[in-house]
């Protein structure tokens, strides 16, 4: 891979929605997010898909954990899930935020 | 109230090349298929966690950050930040943390905290993977039976 070499948009948008796809189906995720002052975000014609980079060599991705398990390996898991849709691309994973489930339901509990 | 008592953990250096609270600074865990990396936020949120999962903790922040809170919390739609009285200083494979808080009256405080200290390095090393070279606490009020503020009535029924 040298000089631009970046995959064409249509295959980025698809890339990026199957990547959205996989995370969130990881047990230990609650969701994507942008972490404010270092955006990680695909960007479309036309809408942009956050928490999704994708890149030349790489894929970055920025989760929201939930809260429990050691983050290492929610970071293995997110790349376990999202390795096979991206051969030949390194996986990079940013623990952005933790969701604790007192404080959700505290939060839903007020109005 | 008078000067809080401060707390500080033994001989153990200050996290080495770690610059002073810049938000966003991420640690980063290596593997040859990509990094993991935590934002500071989420070492500051399990801190919190650890700290008022105690008995004896009754609450958290120093007297202005727990005024902000509970402004905030009248506000409709904001919320009480989750890592409110707790700065950290994370590094690449270090984490030390600054802890403000208020006791319950009874406890003995040099035992809560070094209860909350063991139950703060437990959570960050077993969560994060990061060593914590330092965890202080300052415990700037004590919370007297009674003194709750009282919840407003309604007027209607």
């Amino acid at each position: 891979m040298t000089g631009r070499d970046d995959p064409a948009p249509v295959e980025v948008a698809e890339l990026a929605d199957r990547i959205v796809g996989a995370v969130t189906r990881c047990p230990a995720v609650a969701g994507l997010t942008e972490t404010p002052g270092m955006p990680v975000a695909t960007y479309l014609a036309g809408r942009t898909v956050s928490g999704v980079a994708v890149r030349a060599g790489e894929v970055e991705v920025c989760v929201v954990a939930r809260y429990g398990l050691p983050l290492p390996e929610v970071g293995a898991q997110v790349r376990r899930a999202v390795a096979p849709l991206v051969p030949g691309r390194v996986v990079h994973v940013v623990i952005g935020d933790i969701a604790v489930a007192g404080a959700e339901q505290e939060r839903a509990g007020r109005p | 109230m008078s000067t809080p008592a401060t707390e500080t953990t033994t001989a153990t250096p200050r996290t080495a090349g770690v610059q002073e609270g810049q938000p966003g600074r991420r640690a980063a865990l290596g593997s040859e298929h990509g990094r993991t990396t935590i934002a500071d936020l989420v070492v500051a949120k399990i801190v919190a966690v650890a700290t008022r999962e105690m008995e004896g903790v009754y609450a958290m922040g120093a007297g202005t950050a727990r005024m902000v809170g509970a402004v905030r919390q009248l506000v409709p739609g904001a919320r009480v930040s989750e890592s409110q009285g707790v700065a950290v200083e994370v590094g690449e494979r270090q984490a030390a943390a600054d802890i403000d808080l208020v006791v319950e009256y009874g406890v003995a405080i040099p035992d809560l905290a070094a209860a909350v200290r063991r139950n703060v390095i437990n959570a960050v090393e077993r969560m994060c993977g990061l060593e914590v070279t330092e965890v202080n606490i300052s415990v700037d009020d004590i919370h007297l039976p009674g003194e709750e503020p009282e919840a407003a009535e309604p007027r209607v029924q």
